[in-house]
């Protein structure tokens, strides 16, 4: 089947293959139909929310005019939802001339929602940018639409935690998190504490928009889904577009109003300062430089390896060298900005932000074909956060983000620096740097509670012990640092420090109940609201965000459009122990740093899990896992039973947890009983064919620990590794409700599978 | 039989027994006993000598299937059959324990009086559990019973037990509650009118329709007469001369008419009387049955208002099993006569039950006060639970009016998804039961209680969890399948054959096939001879069934879906719906081919007041319903919590792999 459509100015566009009909899951590509006009539209008529909703249907004709006016053409999206089945459809090349979309629509819908009134009765779409979106690179080349392309098949396979089924949550989360009128810019907040439930953007929504970028293709990979690739298509044009001559990232201020916002710690500028293109040295571009590697990956001949380059060249130049040491000589900069070279080099949460670019200079470094000058700045710049920086004490204690005058050290940005490390250890082998490491990552344990893999948002500089004085109360966990903690344990046991146990109960429990994977509790009529709407018992603080939020409705940087479907699988920002819901009375549940950072934290885990390397597979985690080597299905915590089937002959080794005594593994392959013998906790089961099947079991047991986690006595009920139940339990979006895991038969969920063709070199 | 608990305070004091006899192991387990008269012992029977027989078997196909986990009525038989054959004294003949204490240190299961009268109801649930699930666990147990109910059977075809060796089978004097003679008496075979021999009387008649070459039928018949020679026919109406009998003694007209309890207990006798006829065709039993039933509903003994209202003659407070039992049999009666002055007492006495518990659920209390339906709050012994006896009761009575053309298919389905189902112990209860954070010092046993039971040779704490997996809660709470005041008590026998039955029914009824129709009344899983029907509500809204046989098909979709949402197809081609009422007509289905019924499901949340332990006079709870099933409940039971139904509400079908038993007979006339 062939589609030929036309651009506004009715010139033949790209021809889009598809193997089947076209069907029409998301609003968008409905409404790109229409913008395009032609047979799309003809073909297809108009999707049925804007005919159900004719404010958001005369917005639109809006758009399409103003379009008309300007005289601007806008890419032929659609037909690209690539079914389960893996349709071979093949790149198509598209050429889009600038892409600067006006809109005359004042955003805000019908303005204020009153308390109480339901999403369907009265609601806020997607708001449009008050002003053209003004990039600084808006011609870029043609661009190829991402592909994945893989083995999809449907099994049945335990009803357990499936980091690819969470991977494909995530990736709704990814592409349904995002303003889809204003050019997929993501919302940075998701208040589902609010009636009706928002998303909202703020000032970062600039610091994670590269993290979408670069993350998106990572839990694409390992779910096979297809959902939304327009948006991801958005996002690459994106960040082509953001490029400046210098190689950095540059986010149009115009139009997004909001990226320069005030708001203490954020390191922009502010609104007052006539900076009409803003780039953030840290965390959302440096991420955007992974993502650009793996794109390059994707598409050797693609721009996104020339990308990268320049990327990090510009990133370079920002930053000064003295001695063993290197730093940015300030949190941002804008096109022809003065690189102050006396600069004194950042301390506090602004330099512990610096190892999202060591990260990032290795990764370059592996991935793009060496580049030892990055990697000799990526470990100075490590060797001062992690030293006289005096972020870190010697013995690993936290130290505070804004010295001399705080007392507060953000985990996260502590975390960060950590795992910015061991991946320089990785490439360097610094054994100084590892141990700065390992006493951290030590501290971080005690610090939180790694039973479950809670990690509180603030530690004390006094920690690790829990204090309660925190100025506005944040006795919550952020996705962001549970995420952390993840990929350094994974990081320590690529390492050769087996820490593969704490990454199991991290990701079995804390991490895998911080994702929102169901939407009963806002739709079931029971959420208690009531400290939520700023009444007079509100504590100031979230009184002020409550106002917030009735503010952002005001100046329309907010929508109600679906908000529940559209932010399924994403993670949660102030989760407690036992509800996803932490602050009932701050509205806000979900910012999107812990989405995406989760996201590569889901990616991470799944990906390490299984590594095979001549001819030999170690499974170095019991969860379920598709692969081009063996399926592993997991049928823990129900029974002590993993199934281990190959898809290729090899040596199989397996770890046991800690829970499990060797002498009491049993392994059976096709039936057939096999002897085991250990190295270390891996069993090594021997060569396994094609086609055979090994078996292993042991013993599952439940067991009470007793936890203080930030004040709070929780009573666990633990399943080997995995909490089958919490006590006290949660109030408005409880965790752990896994009582069918206590049954002791397996249950099943039928899934499609996905091997990619291609596992990137990304960690 | 519950009734008999109500006894149990009263007799307690009589016991004469220290309190330092009581066993409380905590570090070795207590077996099985043996009897106490010394080994080597054989307890006294009537007819201690009776020939061998074959085994009946339940002869049908099993197969292997991924069916969606939904509620399975087969699989919870294959539990309830665990917890009946294991539940049981190995060392004392297989006889049933009556209580359970899941909550003791260590869990304890013990004999006492409701061993024997509820021996019949194992053997007849035990047979209807096995006919489900095909379920060959503990045979041996099974023969050993069929062969203790032919000893038991006397010349003049009662059963009769006695106590010799078994202590607790009696109390110590006569007293005016139990319905038995005392120990003192000194009778040595002793016959039960009522409860359990009644169950036998249902039990043999099953066995006959299985085995029609076993000495089944015949027994069947000798009880039969058994008991019509106990009956008085008094006018137009008939009841039992006493509540128990002794071999020999002439069945006299005594000088009133039974009342209260007594009286009530007949219903069970006219039940089994009517299963007879209906089954191995005895006119005159049913003629007996039919009088019975005029009197036990009669305005004359009480027990019911005219306006359905649960009273009693003795006492304040109504016992809601007995009530339930005698509307079944009137059902039944109703059924046979077609007599509609009975019908309508029946339907009036059920609305009464509704309002007296709990609709929605399908929470139904232990004993309701004579000026209710509204809890009282003022029961002299706490007992503000629900047994899973008149849960079953209830849903048995909705499936009789549902087949007499009054569709109440809705209220059982509410109440055998929720409170029905959840009484039972599946293993997932018991990994509560188990918790270790569970601090169970709160719930031990006081020194009155271990007077009254644990006496050496009385219990055992071998293995108690896992023998009882499947047994049923004697005293659950609307959240909770633990509620009983005192705590330790979990389980009594009879609520284990009761509930049985309540799954039994519910899964013979599910589905009627007659002159080439199927209809499915009930939208749950259920392997059969025409049709495999695979639920996946409450998942999602949907329901396959395929067809094993051509036939014609229909559909019963229940009240919270509307008509015109529900699709169909039939090997994925689209098939038109027509309505018969809540009935779609799917029509014609050829062997092998599917039909899926789909239809929107969701979730609203409702509240409702029931009486609990914690607040005599009723605590709010908000339910909400997922379809017809309950995914959760606020407050949540704090010890064994029901409704842990999460996984209920991703929307994406879960699925089990089970053995799917279909039995090579139907029972279209049980």
């Amino acid at each position: 089947m062939e589609y030929r459509f036309r651009d506004a100015a009715g010139n033949h566009g790209a021809i889009i293959e598809t193997a089947r009909p076209f069907t029409m899951k998301s609003n968008d590509m409905s409404r790109n139909r229409i913008l395009n006009g032609g047979e799309a539209r003809a073909v297809h008529g108009l999707p049925e929310s804007i005919r159900r909703n004719r404010t958001k249907m005369q917005r639109l004709i809006m758009i399409w005019m103003t379009a008309l006016i300007l005289q601007v053409g806008i890419d032929a999206q659609g037909g690209d939802e690539e079914g389960p089945q893996g349709d071979s459809r093949g790149f198509e090349t598209q050429t889009f001339p600038s892409q600067n979309l006006a809109d005359g629509d004042d955003g805000t819908g019908n303005g204020l929602i009153p308390d109480g009134v339901s999403a369907r009765a009265n609601v806020l779409p997607d708001p449009t940018p008050p002003a053209v979106v003004q990039y600084i690179n808006p011609d870029i080349e043609p661009l190829r639409r991402p592909q994945y392309r893989g083995k999809y098949y449907r099994a049945l396979v335990p009803a357990t935690l499936d980091l690819a089924e969470r991977a494909r949550l995530a990736v709704n989360a990814l592409t349904e998190t995002v303003n889809k009128n204003s050019h997929g810019i993501p919302y940075m907040q998701v208040e589902h504490m609010a009636d009706p439930p928002s998303m909202t953007h703020t000032v970062c929504d600039l610091q994670v928009v590269g993290k979408y970028f670069a993350y998106l293709p990572l839990v694409r990979s390992a779910s096979g889904s297809s959902q939304n690739m327009d948006v991801e298509y958005d996002f690459m044009k994106m960040m082509l577009r953001m490029q400046g001559e210098d190689g950095l990232l540059y986010s149009p201020t115009q139009g997004w109003p909001w990226v320069l916002q005030r708001h203490p710690g954020v390191g922009l500028p502010a609104d007052s300062a006539g900076v009409d293109q803003v780039c953030t040295r840290g965390y959302g571009t440096a991420r955007a430089l992974s993502g650009f590697m793996i794109y390059a990956q994707k598409d050797p001949t693609g721009p996104w390896a020339a990308a990268a380059r320049r990327l990090v060249e510009g990133f370079k130049k920002t930053i000064n060298i003295r001695g063993d040491i290197a730093y940015t000589f300030d949190e941002w900069t804008a096109p022809g900005r003065e690189v102050r070279r006396e600069a004194e080099p950042l301390i506090g949460i602004k330099g512990g932000a610096m190892p999202w670019i060591s990260k990032a200079f290795i990764q370059y470094d592996r991935i793009m074909g060496g580049d030892p000058d990055a990697v000799e700045i990526a470990e100075k710049i490590v060797h001062w956060v992690m030293g006289d920086m005096n972020y870190f004490t010697e013995d690993g204690r936290f130290q505070e983000d804004s010295p001399p005058n705080g007392s507060w050290c953000h985990f996260h940005t502590h975390t960060m620096d950590i795992l910015g490390t061991l991946y320089v250890v990785e490439r360097t082998g610094n054994q100084h740097l590892l141990d700065r490491a390992t006493k951290a990552y030590r501290y971080a344990l005690t610090a939180g509670e790694p039973l479950v893999g809670y990690y509180p948002e603030n530690v004390h500089e006094d920690g690790p012990e829990y204090w309660a004085q925190h100025p506005v109360g944040f006795a919550t966990c952020e996705s962001c640092e549970v995420g952390d903690m993840l990929m350094i344990g994974v990081m320590f046991s690529r390492l050769g420090i087996d820490k593969w146990d704490d990454v199991d109960r991290c990701v079995r429990n804390q991490f895998a109940e911080n994702q929102m994977t169901h939407t009963d509790w806002l739709t079931d009529g029971n959420l208690d609201r009531s400290k939520s709407r700023g009444g007079k018992a509100a504590e100031p603080y979230y009184k002020g965000y409550y106002e917030l939020t009735r503010q952002n409705i005001e100046e329309g940087k907010t929508t109600t459009d679906d908000v529940v479907k559209r932010s399924l699988g994403t993670f949660a920002c102030w989760a407690k122990a036992n509800d996803f819901v932490g602050h009932p009375e701050g509205v806000i549940t979900v910012a999107a740093c812990c989405t995406v950072n989760s996201s590569r934290a889901l990616y991470f885990v799944w990906r390490n899990m299984v590594s095979y390397e001549e001819g030999k597979l170690t499974v170095n985690l019991l969860l379920n896992r598709a692969s081009r080597w063996a399926d592993v299905e997991s049928h823990i915590p129900y029974t002590g039973q993993v199934d281990v089937k190959a898809r290729q002959k090899l040596e199989l080794a397996i770890r046991i947890p800690e829970w499990v005594e060797p002498d009491e593994v049993r392994c059976t392959v096709n039936g057939k009983s096999r002897s085991l013998t250990f190295e270390g906790r891996y069993a090594q089961v021997g060569r396994v064919r094609k086609g055979q099947t090994a078996v292993m079991t042991f013993p599952i047991f439940d067991r009470k620990d007793t936890v203080d986690i930030q004040g709070v006595d929780y009573t666990l009920v633990r399943r080997g590794n995995t909490v089958v139940s919490i006590d006290p339990p949660g109030r408005y979006y409880p965790y752990y409700r896994r009582a069918h895991y206590r049954g002791g038969d397996t249950l099943y969920r039928e899934v499609t599978r996905f091997i990619p063709d291609q596992e990137f070199e990304w960690y | 039989m519950c009734s008999i608990r109500f006894l149990h305070l009263l007799i307690a004091g009589l016991m004469m027994v220290g309190p330092g006899m009581g066993a409380q192991a905590e570090a070795s387990v207590i077996p099985d006993p043996t009897p106490q008269a010394g080994p080597p012992y054989e307890f006294k029977y009537i007819n201690s000598e009776v020939p061998d027989f074959k085994q009946p078997a339940f002869k049908g196909e099993y197969y292997e299937a991924v069916v969606p986990a939904t509620l399975d009525l087969a699989e919870r038989a294959r539990l309830a059959i665990n917890m009946m054959t294991e539940s049981a004294n190995p060392n004392c003949e297989y006889l049933p324990y009556s209580f359970h204490e899941h909550l003791s240190i260590p869990p304890r299961m013990l004999h006492f009086n409701q061993d024997l009268t509820c021996f019949g109801k194992y053997v007849e649930a035990v047979a209807m559990m096995r006919a489900m699930c095909g379920s060959q666990q503990n045979l041996e147990t099974e023969k050993i019973w069929l062969k203790t109910l032919l000893k038991m059977q006397g010349p003049d075809g009662l059963m009769y037990w006695s106590d010799h060796g078994r202590p607790w089978m009696l109390s110590l004097t006569a007293n005016a509650g139990d319905g038995l003679p005392a120990q003192d008496e000194g009778q040595d075979h002793i016959s039960h009118i009522g409860y359990g021999n009644a169950r036998a009387l249902s039990a043999l008649t099953f066995f006959a329709h299985i085995d029609p070459d076993g000495p089944w039928a015949e027994a069947a018949r000798r009880l039969s007469g058994g008991f019509k020679r106990t009956i008085i026919e008094d006018g137009d109406i008939a009841y039992t001369f006493n509540s128990w009998t002794l071999p020999d003694l002439p069945a006299r007209k005594p000088e009133s008419r039974p009342i209260g309890m007594y009286a009530a207990m007949q219903a069970w006798l006219a039940e089994a009387l009517m299963h007879h006829h209906n089954m191995l065709d005895d006119p005159e039993a049913a003629r007996l049955a039919t009088k019975m039933m005029r009197y036990l509903m009669s305005e004359e003994l009480g027990e019911f208002g005219r306006d359905g209202q649960f009273l009693t003659a003795v006492g304040d407070w109504a016992h809601f099993h007995s009530h339930g039992m005698n509307i079944i049999a009137a059902l039944h009666v109703v059924q046979e006569t077609g007599d509609r002055e009975l019908l309508d007492l029946a339907l009036k006495a059920y609305h009464y039950g509704i309002r007296a518990g709990d609709g929605l659920v399908g929470f139904f209390p232990e004993a309701v006060h004579i000026s209710g339906p509204e809890p009282n709050g003022k029961h002299p012994y706490g007992y503000l639970t629900s047994e899973t006896c008149e849960v079953s009761d209830m849903v048995h009575i909705g499936i009789l009016l549902s087949k007499l053309g009054i569709d109440k298919w809705d209220d059982v389905d509410r109440w055998v998804r929720n409170q029905l189902a959840e009484n039972q112990l599946t293993p997932e209860k018991v990994s509560y039961l188990t918790d270790p954070s569970l601090d169970r010092s709160a719930y031990q046993p006081d020194d009155y209680h271990k007077g009254r039971f644990y006496h050496e040779g009385w219990s055992t704490t071998d293995r108690v969890m896992e023998r009882s997996i499947g047994g049923f809660a004697g005293w659950p709470m609307p959240n909770d399948w633990v509620g009983h005041p005192e705590q330790y008590l979990t389980i009594m026998n009879c609520c284990n054959g009761s509930g049985a039955r309540g799954l039994f029914y519910a899964w013979k009824e599910m589905i009627s096939y007659e002159a080439g129709r199927l209809r499915v009344h009930l939208l749950l899983n259920r392997a059969s001879k025409w049709a495999d029907i695979e639920r996946h509500i409450p998942y999602t809204g949907r329901v396959d069934i395929r067809a094993r046989r051509g036939m014609k098909l229909e559909i019963r979709i229940p009240d919270w879906v509307r008509s015109n949402e529900a699709r169909c197809r039939v090997d994925g081609a689209v098939r038109e719906l027509k309505f018969d009422g809540r009935y779609a007509i799917v029509g014609d289905l050829r062997r092998g081919q599917t039909a899926v019924i789909t239809f929107p499901i969701f979730e609203r949340t409702m509240k409702t007041k029931i009486q609990d332990a914690n607040n005599p006079l009723g605590s709010e709870y908000t339910l909400v319903f997922r379809g017809n099933d309950v995914v959760s409940i606020d407050p949540p039971g704090r010890i064994c919590p029901l409704y842990k139904r999460a996984h209920y509400r991703s929307g994406q079908t879960l699925y089990r792999k089970v053995t799917r038993f279909v039995h090579d007979q139907e029972f279209e006339k049980w």
